[in-house]
């Protein structure tokens, strides 16, 4: 066929979806050229601006790590009943977060979506920062971080070992894990790309270092098939292990036996949390940056819209979560579960936490029914924050809520966090932003090669031949 | 392209009406000799059959939420599954007239409920009570029979009206409907199943029942293309729409696992008095065994069979294990409604039998006329030929 | 010593058909170097099904069979630990890690069987000698064929002849 009347074929657009997910159809180079161009120009002003913001917040971060560790967690504002607030709230919203990357480049991969290709670096990394932080919430709230290498099963003087009957001992494990398998899935998901940066570097250092981290990549054909493989297999265990991951946190609570946190549903409605707050971040994030680098080419709006339909999805998949909790906390009979929902949290000294919850989670994602809302940067970006805002207070009612009050009123008590604690948490996000904008700068956001594939397979796409069964 | 209608089914349609009219009116001799047991039976096997004509719905919508372009050709199949909806909603009957038998909260003190229990059904009695337990099942069949209808008749329009507009309809409805379905199927499996069993209080519940259904939703899709697969539209099915539903499966197989795996360890750990008790006589003796086979046989082997490539595109080893989880299916659900209403062990009758086959048979046979009197794939589908070539990487 | 002969080409359809031609005139040690997979490459240098899979079943079920007995052995064997009276040996709470530890072996087996198979790290690698050879990785499709010295100006001749352009020789002195 003609390049022209191909050209034709590809322009003739499908009715039913007008937005396409590459426009236009760039040449290998052309792509090389323009998702490559943030990392080979000059710094740039805003790029420096925001990480001068980051890094404040980050040095904050290490400031009150310091404070905390030399004092001792007691500068926190938990305390009994309420053993477990900001740090582990803020570590399941980390994890969460993270989880709408590996859906996005392992799940979304096995169904062979293709609007995954142009977001799926940008949300890996993101999952990688994000689970960065949320490690460091465990590792500081076990009080003595220096002895946390007890949580490892090694041969200790101690004489024993970890007890494995603890759902503690589960997050160490899974925790780890996602972010050991995260971090080889994103760098191997690298490596052509990391070659292609050494091999377009100008300057003998970038040579260096590129081709350091590209372990000498040289696009053979031998290995191209080991690495097709090896890759959909890392997509293929990657999708049980993101839900392994929320499963094990959510048993975190749920094999206890206090009042709002001991129930069934909590594993598939954590990850359908986590999924509904991970794909909130991705679209917090995507926005600007795909206008600043002029990446709308390649992460379309049909990528917007897709997101915000699975935000749909999940967020109504977390409303089912809350429905089931509160309909069997009555069909229970269990008068404890009963007060939880129906009092201490709807009517509680927490009340304005869950009605903001139930706002920002049941409620926001329902906008996205509407074409306009789901096309309209602003608001899909506005309701993105919503939703990462209302996943933190889901959190926070689940933890705080169940714990100031369970089953004896003598041993209630309040929870409000210090200084230290906001310091923590908007540290964490110093340092996630500090990451991800040097990510930003000195790796292509979007992958060159998968790009240079989705041509082709959009290419061949309008080739095909009819199936002849006129 | 015209393709014509399918020619075989008629023998289906008058045989299977024939075994649903032989086993029914067994199961309803069964019912006057012995009321209770023969009406649990027929309860159990409702349970099956409807729950997975309601999942069939949800596969449906599920399609055109994700504007799927494979399963175009095997959709009209798809879309006849929540058409004997119409005739489960007929055959119900028996289970409204035989409620008090069926259901202990119906009459508490009659039904020899004490203590704990007795208090429990007073408890619920706002929610179990018999005008309000058929007011919602009314509602769920309501939803059911409207949604599956439209999408029946507007997919059925478009062979001949052809165009896009009636994709966009599908489209909508499909996706607009999937909530009410997920919830209308969640409150059935409390009424049905969870109700039978005061013990049992599981947030959970729902998307269990919801779990096996859609995976004997997916066998039964893949048998009936199986029986279909000489018809002449159907040849044209390749290796990898056979690829495609043995992938669904296979994630199926392994989120029913997931799910059951994450009711039964939480109540098993946390072993609180109100909920344990569920388990308890699930784990022991007999049913010990049962849910150990569920384990293995429901589980672990068809998980391991349909990770090979090979079988799930070879036709006849996937209708094998389509059909080795639907009959382990059954067993799930015996196992999660008999557990609790015979504890000592599970007690097989013959209506067991006769209830399960006559409901399947009679579903088969009002599917297959439905199937009859439309062409067999949606001709009139804009996608059916990017269906056709479907050739994944 | 041996000599490395590469030659490059601007499409894939090219590159493909000059694979094939390359093998059927008997030359061995052919390899392709291409940006993206290379639809129809493996079968015309003759590849065979990669092991990757295999690597990372045996990575899989050890990471299993390890995460059981880990658990058994620690808790219920050489430091028994009661927790809430429940039996020592209680199977539910052992899936959580099993399961991780499933993923974990699997992965890294997988990462590190595609290192050992591509040779990695090799930072330098003799055809990196062509400065034209960096297009392999943007837009450029190049083949290469390792042979002996004596026989690389034949090889060069032979990818000329099949369409190739900047057709280059690089002798490695260290003899790899």
């Amino acid at each position: 066929m003609a390049m022209s009347e191909a050209a034709a074929k590809v322009d003739k657009l499908d009715v039913l979806e007008p937005v396409p997910v590459l426009v236009g159809r760039p040449g290998d180079r052309e792509i090389n050229d323009q998702l490559f161009q943030p990392v080979w120009t000059q710094t740039r002003r805003t790029w420096l601006a925001l990480f001068a913001i980051c890094v404040s917040l980050a040095g904050l971060l290490f400031l009150a790590i310091a404070y905390t560790v030399a004092t001792g967690i007691g500068v926190w504002g938990n305390n009994v009943p309420v053993g477990w607030a900001f740090d582990i709230i803020n570590f399941v919203w980390w994890i969460g977060i993270g989880h709408a990357g590996t859906l996005i480049s392992a799940i979304l991969l096995l169904f062979q979506q293709k609007w995954r290709t142009s977001i799926n670096r940008f949300a890996e990394a993101m999952t990688l920062f994000a689970v960065m932080q949320a490690l460091i919430f465990p590792a500081l709230h076990t009080g003595r971080p220096w002895f946390d290498f007890w949580l490892f099963p090694y041969p200790s003087t101690l004489a024993l070992w970890p007890n494995f009957k603890s759902p503690l001992m589960w997050d160490v494990f899974a925790v780890n894990t996602y972010f050991l398998v995260s971090l080889l899935f994103w760098y191997v998901g690298l490596l052509p790309d990391l070659a292609a940066l050494r091999d377009t570097s100008k300057s003998r250092t970038a040579r260096i270092a590129y081709g350091i981290f590209a372990l000498g990549w040289r696009g053979s054909a031998r290995l191209w098939r080991h690495y097709r493989i090896a890759y959909l297999l890392l997509a293929g265990i990657s999708t049980p292990l993101v839900l392994s991951v929320h499963t094990i946190v959510s048993f975190d609570f749920a094999v206890s036996v206090l009042p709002g946190w001991h129930t069934t549903i909590f594993p598939p409605y954590f990850v359908a949390g986590a999924i509904f707050s991970g794909f909130a971040m991705v679209l917090t994030l995507v926005i600007p940056a795909r206008k600043a680098f002029g990446f709308e080419n390649v992460i379309t709006g049909k990528h917007l819209e897709n997101m915000a339909k699975v935000m749909l999805a999940t967020g109504m998949m977390v409303s089912y979560g809350y429905l089931m909790e509160h309909f069997h906390a009555w069909y229970g009979g269990n008068r404890f579960e009963f007060d939880t929902f129906f009092k201490t949290r709807m009517f509680g000294p927490y009340a304005p936490v869950y009605w903001t919850m139930i706002a920002c989670n049941v409620i926001t994602p329902h906008i996205f029914w509407w074409k306009k809302a789901r096309t309209s940067l602003w608001v899909l970006w506005i309701a993105s924050i919503l939703v990462n805002v209302g996943m933190w207070t889901e959190r926070f009612i689940i933890i705080v809520t169940s714990l100031h009050r369970d089953y004896l009123p003598s041993s209630w008590a309040q929870y409000t966090p210090t200084w230290v604690d906001w310091s923590i948490y908007a540290g964490t996000i110093g340092m996630f932003g500090t990451l991800f904008l040097l990510f930003l700068r000195f790796v292509p956001s979007v992958s060159a090669s998968e790009v240079k594939e989705l041509r082709r397979e959009l290419e061949h796409e309008a080739h095909a031949p009819a199936a002849g069964h006129g | 392209m015209n393709a014509p209608q399918i020619q075989g089914g008629r023998g289906v349609v008058t045989r299977a009406g024939g075994v649903a009219l032989l086993a029914l009116a067994a199961t309803g001799a069964g019912i006057a000799l012995d009321p209770q047991r023969a009406l649990w039976a027929y309860h159990a096997a409702f349970t099956y059959w409807a729950g997975i004509a309601v999942a069939a719905l949800i596969l449906l919508g599920s399609f055109h939420a994700t504007k799927a372009r494979w399963p175009v050709v095997l959709r009209r199949v798809l879309e006849a599954i929540p058409r004997t909806l119409i005739l489960f909603l007929v055959l119900f009957a028996p289970v409204a007239l035989g409620m008090n038998k069926i259901f202990a909260w119906v009459d508490p003190q009659g039904s020899g409920l004490t203590g704990e229990l007795l208090h429990l059904a007073h408890h619920r009695h706002a929610y179990l009570n018999v005008p309000f337990f058929l007011v919602r099942q009314l509602l769920y069949f309501g939803t059911w029979i409207v949604v599956g209808g439209l999408l029946w008749r507007w997919s059925v329009r478009q062979d001949a009206e052809k165009g896009v507009g009636l994709t966009v309809s599908q489209r909508r409805l499909g996706t607009g409907a999937l909530p009410l379905l997920a919830i209308t199927l969640t409150f059935a499996a409390v009424d049905w199943q969870e109700s039978l069993d005061l013990h049992h209080n599981s947030t959970i519940f729902g998307v269990y029942y919801f779990a096996g259904s859609f995976l004997s939703a997916v066998a039964v899709l893949v048998l009936a293309l199986y029986a279909l697969r000489r018809e002449e539209p159907f040849r044209m099915l390749s290796a990898d729409h056979w690829h495609a539903l043995g992938k669904l499966l296979l994630a199926f197989t392994a989120f029913w696992a997931y799910i059951a795996f994450s009711q039964y360890m939480l109540i098993w750990i946390a072993n609180l008095p109100e909920e344990a008790p569920y388990f308890i006589h699930r784990t022991k003796g007999p049913w010990g065994a049962v849910g150990a086979a569920l384990f293995l046989l429901h589980f672990v082997v068809p998980f391991f069979a349909l990770l090979s490539r090979d079988l799930k595109r070879d036709p006849r080893k996937l209708a094998f294990v389509a059909a080795w989880q639907l009959v382990f299916h059954y067993l799930d659900i015996y196992f999660t409604m008999f557990g609790g209403l015979m504890p000592a062990g599970p007690q097989p009758h013959w209506t067991d039998l006769t209830a399960l086959v006559g409901l399947g048979a009679a579903g088969l046979a009002f599917g297959a006329w439905q199937l009859r009197r439309a062409a067999p794939v949606p001709v009139g589908d804009p996608y059916l030929q990017d269906s056709l070539r479907y050739q994944p990487q | 010593m041996k000599s490395y002969v590469l030659g490059e080409f601007t499409e894939e359809a090219a590159l493909v058909a000059a694979a094939r031609s390359l093998r059927e005139q008997g030359w061995a040690g052919l390899d392709a170097h291409s940006p993206v997979p290379v639809h129809g490459i493996d079968e015309a240098l003759g590849l065979e099904r990669s092991v990757v899979p295999l690597i990372a079943l045996i990575g899989a079920l050890t990471g299993t069979v390890a995460g059981i007995a880990m658990q058994w052995w620690m808790n219920a064997v050489d430091y028994p630990i009661n927790v809430g009276g429940r039996a020592l040996v209680s199977p539910p709470t052992w899936v959580p890690i099993a399961f991780e530890t499933t993923v974990a072996l699997a992965a890294l087996s997988i990462v590190f069987g595609l290192f050992a198979l591509g040779g990695f790290p090799r930072l330098h690698h003799p055809v990196f000698e062509v400065e034209g050879f960096r297009t392999a990785s943007v837009d450029g499709f190049w083949l290469s064929a390792e042979v002996e010295p004596a026989r690389a100006e034949a090889a060069a001749e032979a990818l000329r002849k099949a369409g190739a352009r900047n057709v280059s020789r690089v002798d490695d002195e260290e003899g790899t």
